[in-house]
């Protein structure tokens, strides 16, 4: 099991004002699987992204992943959770606009401590794999959205991370260039990683083998998805 | 992360705002720059000083007459010899005998001058300028010839653009006693009650001319007549007391290494001896060190007073690092976020906005040591000043310009390290 959320809750404010956005999750994932969490805006699904991202921390309840239990971490160790377990796709791409695709890769393994060396084979590789070989330094700006996004995916796979989580990969995207994006993801999936991909987008999240709702900040049932292959 | 990739990434991050990052220095620089110059400036100030002094005799004690005591003894050529036998701290001894205003002819130019009786050692004691000709020599002295050295604004009255030089002045001893010449007023009373006068006038050649110095205390020499003391015990009136000839005032050099303190004890002991003082001295003794340490200490004062004028300006450039940190964090909120999420630590964050603050901090510190030292070798190239910039002032620059950096980017870098990320990462 990489990944096992047991009674999560989470609550913001105190007292009278509280309000309590998840209420009691259990959720886990296996190794290589490929799940969609999906969930009106409201939901709690954007706070269950952040605590499995390790970029929150829920007030109860424990997580764990790979088996380290995540919940009683303190913000450093955290960091190197983030660092090395979890790959980030953002929905805006989120790369540094005065960085070319290169380094924008290989920042995470400038924080992991790669040898400099290692960190720029690394890269050229991912680049290659995401198919911008010829674009290895072009800067954001000189980049599509689509290519973008690529450079975005091969930065979250550059610690080779036990998970990519992915917040609305597609929500910046037209079709074509989304249709790109998923169709990446699924042979990344094919090769054993395991992915999480938040939408609210019900084509995106059918794509996925799981797809996981959120109402009220409780789960609804999980729906087995027919496994495209 | 390794330090040299976290300078990479401050250079990068400045680079990207160069505008910005280099306003910034430019605070910096300009303290730095003004701390250097001002501290350079100042012990330029004190060399300057030490230097003018030194050429105008801070290592000269003179020995003059204090009249009103009922025990008066003048200064006589026997007090110049004891001293130079008994003050062993001493490196040369040499007499004075001035007389006040001397009317002076050539052709048919009159003018006044200060008549000065010296011997030659004077010469070096007081590092008398010469600027044409020659000073007096021994040996002058011995055949008491009738030669005179000139002062250069009498050289120039009388002779315009003529060379002075083998030229014959008509000098005329004069009743004549300057206010000034505190060495001549022993003999005042004894003048008017005498007034003799050793042949009315004397034709005197012209070997050489001085320049004025820069202060004539023991000395006049731009408006100054320096004739052989023993010419002068000849002309000037009266040279002769009951107790041998006499002197106006006696100049002792310390030797290298012994100080005018020395010497002035011991000068006091002998005079003290010989002129049998009980109560009060008959004579006193003057030396510049004083003045000049009272020079030293407003020197000193000035580059205290500029030096914390300047370092406010450096504290300023401090804050302006701080407020520009503050809105790159602000600016940059995204990107922090983004980095955390990536994986950055806390520490490493902080690292990083240390890093830009002190790059900023030691490149403007080293841009102003540029400029400093630049503006510092142009003063001491155009004044007389010269000003030389220490190893301390440096280092005194770029430590105090790099613990701004570090105390000034403290705080912006730990806000940058506090973001949350989730916060962070939503900001536009």
């Amino acid at each position: 099991m990489i990944i096992r959320l047991k009674d999560i809750h989470k609550s913001y404010g105190l007292d009278s004002s509280k309000v309590e956005v998840l209420k009691g999750i259990d959720l886990d994932i296996e190794r290589g699987e490929y799940v969609a969490i999906m969930g009106p805006s409201g939901s709690g699904k954007s706070t269950l992204m952040n605590i499995i991202g390790c970029l929150d921390q829920p007030t109860s309840g424990s997580y764990s992943i790979n088996d380290q239990d995540v919940s009683i971490m303190d913000r450093k160790e955290l960091a190197r959770i983030r660092n090395r377990e979890i790959g980030f796709v953002f929905q805006q791409f989120n790369l540094m606009p005065r960085s070319d695709a290169m380094e924008n890769v290989m920042l995470p393994a400038l924080y992991a401590g790669m040898p400099s060396h290692e960190r720029k084979v690394r890269a050229t590789e991912l680049l290659e794999r995401v198919g911008l070989q010829d674009q290895i330094h072009n800067r954001p700006n000189q980049l599509s959205g689509g290519q973008q996004q690529r450079v975005a995916i091969a930065r979250a796979l550059m610690n080779r991370p036990s998970i990519l989580l992915a917040d609305e990969p597609t929500g910046a995207l037209d079709t074509k260039t989304g249709e790109e994006v998923l169709s990446l993801f699924e042979e990344l999936n094919q090769e054993g990683l395991t992915l999480i991909v938040i939408t609210h987008d019900q084509e995106v999240g059918n794509r996925a083998h799981r797809l996981v709702r959120v109402r009220d900040g409780c789960l609804e049932d999980g729906v087995e998805l027919a496994k495209v292959s | 992360m390794p330090w040299f990739e976290n300078l990479r990434v401050a250079a990068s991050g400045l680079w990207a705002n160069r505008l910005r990052s280099g306003l910034t220095m430019l605070g910096l620089i300009i303290g730095v720059s003004a701390v250097i110059l001002v501290v350079s400036l100042g012990i330029g100030l004190q060399r300057y000083l030490k230097d003018q002094f030194k050429t105008w005799g801070t290592n000269v004690v003179s020995v003059l007459e204090q009249q009103g005591q009922r025990t008066f003894r003048p200064l006589t050529m026997a007090d110049v010899e004891a001293l130079r036998n008994q003050v062993n701290t001493a490196q040369s001894v040499a007499p004075v005998l001035s007389q006040g205003n001397a009317r002076v002819a050539w052709q048919n130019y009159n003018t006044t001058g200060t008549i000065q009786g010296v011997t030659p050692e004077v010469a070096v004691m007081l590092s008398i300028p010469i600027v044409q000709g020659r000073f007096l020599t021994q040996r002058e002295l011995e055949e008491r010839a009738r030669v005179v050295v000139l002062g250069n604004e009498l050289a120039k009255e009388i002779f315009k653009n003529e060379d002075p030089i083998g030229k014959q002045l008509l000098i005329s001893s004069q009743q004549v006693v300057s206010a000034k010449d505190v060495g001549s007023q022993a003999s005042k009373n004894s003048n008017k009650a005498r007034p003799k006068l050793i042949g009315s006038s004397q034709l005197l050649t012209v070997i050489g001319v001085t320049k004025e110095g820069a202060f004539e205390a023991h000395l006049s020499l731009s408006r100054g007549l320096l004739i052989p003391l023993t010419v002068a015990h000849e002309l000037l009136i009266p040279s002769d007391s009951p107790f041998g000839r006499k002197v106006s005032n006696i100049l002792l050099e310390a030797k290298e290494g012994e100080t005018v303190e020395q010497v002035t004890f011991q000068t006091t002991n002998v005079m003290r001896q010989r002129h049998q003082i009980t109560t009060q001295d008959d004579f006193v003794t003057f030396n510049l060190q004083e003045q000049l340490n009272i020079y030293n200490n407003i020197a000193k004062g000035m580059t205290v007073f500029l030096g914390v004028v300047a370092a406010i300006s450096l504290l300023v450039g401090g804050i302006n690092i701080m407020n520009i940190m503050l809105v790159s964090v602000k600016e940059r909120t995204r990107e922090i976020g983004l980095r955390k999420a990536l994986g950055a630590s806390e520490e490493v964050i902080l690292t990083q906005f240390v890093i830009e603050a002190l790059f900023i901090a030691v490149v403007g510190g080293l841009i102003g040591i540029g400029i400093g030292v630049g503006l510092v070798t142009l003063v001491a190239t155009f004044t007389p000043l010269k000003a030389e910039v220490t190893p301390f002032a440096m280092i005194l620059a770029v430590g105090v310009s790099g613990a701004i950096g570090l105390f000034f980017g403290v705080f912006p870098a730990r806000q940058a390290a506090n973001l949350d990320p989730i916060t962070a990462l939503r900001t536009e």
